[in-house]
């Protein structure tokens, strides 16, 4: 039936070989856009005319938002079909996750607040996108704390994916925080189906670092992936293969 | 149902109540939510007399007066609809200048005028390389070009102070 | 084809070098510890897996001793 793929995604042998599969083609890949877009950001694109070149820190500060909300959206799917599927493996993508997650979002928050002293004035200020941006990292720490004061993986597993399904609201907060509200952090520079808000010299770079970026989360996640399944997975015949190679 | 089906549930279950729950607590503290009013909520009345607040709108074009000698600023903060002069001691952000952006926290004077603890720059997401004319975006000028805050004199700038936010 | 005159102006980032350099700096010390800690977990988890597989040989080969 069309659920063959699915329950062979269920599948931790399965999932380990072909996560090993993959990951060298997502970090070079990875690793080249990441390359060319520093390059472009950096040094090839224009300054702009009112922020110079301190506009450049978007390069670095967008796609590290971007990836904060599209790791704890991927945590609280996974959390959410493992709990419904009582699959392990959705349980070990969602912990691969958060360390990556969580990290990002810490690299939004500085790289934000160190582009905000020149330009806007300020390191920090409550507005509703800092805010959220902000609960967000904490609701990552949470989460890891969770996982850490169960002995039992099985448990750990699903109280913290019960934590990430309730937190994913936090996500279009963040996003439509700009929209909703008056705040001091501006719109979004990037919108799918809107007028491109910086000419090509300046959009290209941008969009080969969101692309680079989130191949890069798919390599980290497909290496910490194999480390969750195998910590899992009972003493089975394939780990047995895997561990001795 | 079965016990999957039951899992399914509870899992929607728990998403809809969160956001049921984060509306209702979101908009019900609209009023202390609010990051900035804007002009027209202050002459409305809408925020508290006595507190300290936010204000954001755009800096009035010619409203600027620095006063000489001093790190003193006036201006007047509009959002097209009506106008709140401010008065400012202080260094002023970078990208503060006509006709961009601003948010100003402080209070409001009893004879009209806010009188601002802190100036914020707030600037759009467009973004463009010098030279390009309205392509992407208003053109701000180079915030470094002392001409753009040519101060005005004094006598609009008290003319401005007694309008108050009457407009 | 870039907008920077010389290395020096470069490094200076227009004036706005102390806030430019220590962002990119910080995301890719991000992404650098993330590359570590991943292959720091499969390590370990290789080793949680191994020492699993061992004593679970150990009570098989003990449970046979015994028949």
């Amino acid at each position: 039936m069309a659920w063959t793929w699915f329950h062979r995604l269920a599948s931790p042998p399965h999932v380990y070989r072909t996560a090993e599969r993959l990951t060298p083609w997502f970090a070079w890949s990875a690793a080249i856009l990441i390359v060319a877009g520093l390059i472009g950001g950096l040094y090839l694109s224009p300054p702009d005319y009112q922020q110079g070149d301190g506009y450049r820190i978007l390069y670095v500060h967008a796609p590290s938002a971007w990836l904060s909300l599209l790791v704890y959206t991927t945590m609280a799917v996974a959390g959410g079909i493992g709990l419904i599927w009582r699959m392990k493996v959705a349980h070990a993508v969602a912990a691969s996750c958060a360390p990556i997650g969580a990290s990002f979002t810490l690299a939004a928050l500085v790289t934000g607040s160190l582009w905000g002293k020149p330009m806007w004035g300020t390191y920090w200020q409550w507005d509703p996108r800092l805010t959220s941006e902000l609960i967000l990292f904490f609701l990552y720490l949470g989460y890891m704390g969770l996982r850490a004061a169960f002995d039992d993986v099985q448990r750990s597993d699903r109280i913290s994916a019960v934590l990430a399904v309730v937190g994913v609201i936090n996500v279009p907060i963040i996003h439509y925080s700009v929209v909703w509200w008056n705040s001091l952090h501006q719109g979004p520079s990037v919108m799918y189906l809107g007028k491109p808000t910086m000419p090509p010299s300046m959009l290209v770079p941008l969009l080969i670092m969101f692309v680079g970026f989130t191949l890069f989360f798919a390599a980290v996640l497909l290496m910490r992936l194999r480390g969750e399944v195998l910590i899992r997975e009972r003493a089975a015949s394939w780990v047995r293969e895997v561990v001795h190679s | 149902m079965t016990p999957r089906r039951r899992r399914l549930v509870l899992v929607l279950g728990i998403l809809t109540g969160v956001s049921i729950a984060g509306g209702l607590a979101l908009s019900a503290f609209r009023q202390n939510v609010t990051f900035y009013f804007v002009p027209t909520q202050v002459a409305d009345g809408k925020v508290h007399p006595g507190e300290s607040f936010r204000m954001g709108g755009l800096v009035a074009k010619g409203s600027v007066y620095r006063k000489p000698g001093s790190l003193e600023v006036h201006f007047t903060v509009t959002d097209f609809k009506h106008q709140v002069p401010v008065i400012y001691t202080g260094v002023l952000p970078d990208l503060f200048r006509e006709n961009a952006g601003v948010i100003v926290h402080g209070k409001m004077l009893p004879d009209g005028v806010f009188l601002a603890d802190q100036v914020l720059a707030k600037h759009d997401q467009n973004y463009r390389p010098p030279g390009i004319h309205q392509k992407w975006g208003i053109d701000h000028g180079d915030p470094r070009d002392p001409a753009l805050n040519a101060p005005a004199n004094r006598a609009a700038a008290q003319v401005a102070l007694n309008a108050g936010s009457a407009q | 084809m870039s907008s920077f005159g010389s290395f020096g102006a470069f490094l200076d980032m227009g004036g706005y070098a102390a806030f430019v350099w220590p962002s990119y700096a910080l995301t890719l010390a991000v992404m650098g510890l993330n590359v570590f800690w991943a292959k720091r977990l499969l390590a370990r988890s290789r080793q949680v897996a191994r020492r699993r597989l061992a004593i679970q040989e150990e009570s098989r080969l003990a449970a046979e001793a015994s028949t």
